[in-house]
């Protein structure tokens, strides 16, 4: 019964969202990130990938919103577009490459003061407490000012995934640091 | 339920919030396919318009050959009705179901084609079977292209979770269709024509709508990646 009216709240909520209500999106976020963070981590072993999947799984659920039917369960709609993110993230990580070959990056001028603040210890710590994928994300485009389509074009990634990826990293960076 | 409260994360947040609109919602799969009806019609009466009806159709009667085209024409939408269902994500259909709907139509088009043969046995005798089957075959192929297109567009239009499925599913009804139009005007009813050149177009057909589907795919960015 509880299962029941949950499934219909979800249905509703959906409806919202296709209608264009952040709120809405919001209260799904809230309902179906857990599920989703739980099958990612069960399917991924990995809590870190498994997080970054998940926010790929809305930015593609968002993208998909037109497709879900209200005569159908939400949980199966949301679990397809999990499952296929999943599959070709996997599919992709073997062709991704793990770090940036030094002569294959394009030249740029790093910022001098940038390069003298980097060089202090405190900021090389914080910086190896977030994920790899992030810190390169995030380096690449603060330091060697890269723009987050070739960042994506290198990593083999979208451009917004890029965004997402050096964003997350600056706020985890932040934090480390004001941990400090 | 938990009762902690969960935010969206800020990038989220802001990439959603960027392309935030009403949406219309899709049409149901078996809504969709009614808007290829008179493209499949088209299909079905266009060959017999240009050309003419099979030499042997009085032999044949109505059944072996409006009333067997018409039935393929149906089970061709059915078909392409199963693939834009599959494009929907949540309602991908088994890999066994794919599997069983092409053997079904191959199984259909097999008896179809003995029936034919043994009401009325038809061989290339004048021409080249080789030149006969290969106008069979490419002909059959190009008319299914344009329903093949359609429904290709169509799908694109969902969130194939699954391309691969859902463009055999559409390129094998794409086919059907086409020789559903092609058996009324193609004066040959031996199988050793038949077998490799019209359902034969209807499995290449089914293979190129496996490979549009990837290329569309790929092309509209739907591999997520992260």
């Amino acid at each position: 019964m509880r299962d029941r009216v949950e499934d219909q709240r979800l249905r509703d909520l959906m409806v919202a969202y296709q209608e264009g209500a952040y709120a809405a999106f919001e209260e799904l976020y809230a309902a179906l990130a857990g599920p989703v963070r739980g099958w990612l981590t069960s399917a991924t072993r990995d809590r870190s990938r498994a997080e970054d999947l998940v926010q790929e799984t809305f930015l593609q659920i968002h993208r998909a919103r037109r497709t879900y039917d209200p005569g159908y369960p939400v949980m199966p709609w949301v679990l397809a577009i999990a499952r296929h993110v999943y599959l070709m993230d996997r599919r992709t990580a073997s062709r991704r490459p793990r770090y940036v070959e030094e002569q294959q990056a394009p030249e740029r001028a790093i910022a001098p003061a940038a390069d003298t603040r980097l060089r202090g210890e405190p900021v090389r710590a914080a910086l190896r407490r977030v994920t790899q994928d992030q810190r390169h994300a995030l380096l690449l485009h603060h330091l060697a000012g890269w723009s987050f389509r070739e960042i994506g074009r290198r990593f083999g990634i979208r451009e917004s995934a890029a965004k997402l990826r050096s964003s997350r990293g600056m706020a985890r960076l932040r934090d480390e640091l004001e941990k400090k | 339920m938990s009762d902690e409260v969960v935010h969206v994360p800020p990038a989220l947040a802001s990439a959603v919030q960027r392309d935030l609109g009403p949406v219309r919602r899709l049409p149901r799969p078996s809504r969709r396919v009614l808007w290829l009806t008179p493209l499949a019609g088209l299909t079905l009466l266009g060959g017999t318009r240009v050309f003419e009806l099979r030499a042997d159709a009085p032999r044949l009667g109505w059944t072996l050959t409006w009333g067997t085209s018409l039935v393929e024409t149906t089970a061709a939408l059915a078909i392409i009705a199963l693939a834009l269902r599959d494009a929907v994500p949540g309602r991908s259909l088994r890999t066994r179901a794919v599997m069983l709907t092409a053997g079904a139509v191959l199984g259909f088009t097999a008896v179809v084609t003995l029936r034919t043969w043994s009401v009325s046995p038809t061989t290339i005798v004048r021409l080249s079977p080789l030149w006969v089957g290969k106008i069979c075959f490419t002909g059959t192929l190009v008319t299914a292209l344009p329903l093949l297109a359609a429904a290709a567009v169509m799908a694109a239009r969902a969130f194939s979770v699954r391309p691969w499925s859902s463009g055999a599913l559409y390129g094998l009804g794409a086919g059907l269709g086409a020789d559903a139009g092609w058996r009324l005007f193609c004066h040959y009813s031996d199988p050793a024509h038949v077998f490799p050149t019209h359902i034969g177009a209807i499995l290449a057909s089914s293979l190129l709508g496996m490979l549009a589907s990837g290329a569309i795919g790929r092309m509209r960015g739907v591999r997520p990646r992260v």
